[in-house]
């Protein structure tokens, strides 16, 4: 039954982080249109990518937390060395 | 740079992403494999652009089918977030090295992963289809269990060889850094025949990886300014209702006749991108 209930909650996560970015695109797109709000609407779209390139991140953060309180510890440090990496990567270049 | 989008090229690059998309779910394939070649020689975008962008649009899809996985249990999150740790440094250093080589070398680097694909596309097209049949073997610590609607029962399973399947991902994470495709070419046989994980699960959670495999390495591609945002956006939306729509037709048949005909497809655009770097 618990994985059930990890299974919703990196579900809701997920649907967040998509219907998130999905609508900042949609609206970035949209007010892109609108010749003098350009520098804006590229602002949101990019904000949305951002969004998009985070939902991974927050899903990784989430399944730490659920592994953690259900016992799983070597899940929990497997999650917490993949957002280090991810993490990593937003730092190298 | 960015294209200038005007809402003519929006509707084309969202027509092109919702076609991907289409085709992804009704071929199984991830949408790097067409998105990358349709950028660089429809659009003549540099292919380190292309593969930003190819990245980010499979971070959407995998995100919107894992949420439908995870929530029956069939993607197995436990072996999923363990490979991970391989997939995701694989597809770190895969991006860091891409951002190392020229467009030629890259181009041809994914000529070569479309000949491949090709030909794995052409050896399940010409595949009998026997009824699927699982063995029931009791779970252990990172197996799982998942109900099959197909065979009408749970089937549980335990997970075998997993250092060996360590090590292999973090070939599959580089190949998604490198060239902005998902893994699962290497991902699903490997979880299905070196860990022994029925197909469907292994294809679950190859899906459920492939977001922040390739997250991973779109870090490393924003960090280099390759990432054109209104270009992606708009790929975005489209490859999200593509697919979206495509598994909503599907619900899981493999038209094989249709995997014959783009095996074919990708040969050609396997030799035009050959011919484009060379």
């Amino acid at each position: 039954m618990a994985e059930k209930d990890i299974g919703k909650t990196i579900q809701k996560t997920l649907v967040a982080g998509i219907a998130l970015s999905t609508a900042l695109i949609l609206l970035g797109l949209a007010v892109r249109l609108i010749p003098a709000w350009a520098a804006e609407g590229r602002m949101l779209v990019s904000a949305g990518l951002a969004a998009l390139l985070f939902t991974p991140m927050a899903r990784v953060v989430m399944l730490a937390r659920a592994f953690r309180r259900e016992g799983l510890t070597r899940y929990a440090f497997a999650a917490g060395a993949v957002l280090l990496i991810m993490l990593a990567g937003l730092f190298t270049k | 740079m960015d294209i200038h989008l005007t809402l003519n090229s929006f509707a084309v690059l969202t027509g092109l992403g919702a076609g991907v998309g289409l085709l992804g779910s009704v071929l199984g394939v991830g949408g790097g494999i067409f998105i990358v070649p349709a950028l660089v020689l429809f659009f003549h975008l540099p292919i380190h652009q292309a593969i930003a962008s190819s990245l980010v649009t499979m971070i959407a899809t995998s995100s919107a089918v894992a949420s439908v996985n995870v929530e029956r249990g069939v993607a197995n999150m436990k072996l999923g977030m363990a490979l991970e740790v391989s997939t995701a440094i694989g597809g770190l250093l895969g991006a860091l090295v891409a951002n190392m080589l020229d467009r030629k070398m890259l181009q041809t680097a994914f000529a070569f992963i479309l000949a491949f694909t090709c030909v794995h596309m052409l050896i399940q097209s010409l595949k009998k289809d026997g009824p699927v049949k699982d063995a029931e073997t009791p779970s252990n610590k990172m197996g799982g269990e998942f109900y099959d609607p197909q065979q009408k029962r749970s089937i549980s399973y335990h997970v075998e060889n997993f250092p060996l399947a360590s090590v292999v991902s973090v070939f599959a994470g580089a190949l998604s850094g490198l060239l902005g495709i998902g893994g699962g070419v290497v991902q699903v046989p490997l979880m299905h025949s070196v860990c022994k994980v029925p197909i469907k699960a292994a294809a679950a959670t190859s899906n459920f990886m492939i977001g922040v495999t390739a997250a991973s390495g779109a870090i490393i591609y924003y960090r280099h300014g390759a990432l054109l945002p209104e270009l992606t956006g708009a790929l975005v939306l489209g490859v999200l209702g593509g697919s979206i729509l495509g598994l909503k037709l599907l619900m899981g048949a493999k038209p094989r006749h249709l995997q014959f005909l783009f095996a074919l497809l990708l040969g050609y655009t396997a030799w035009h991108m050959f011919s484009k770097a060379g």
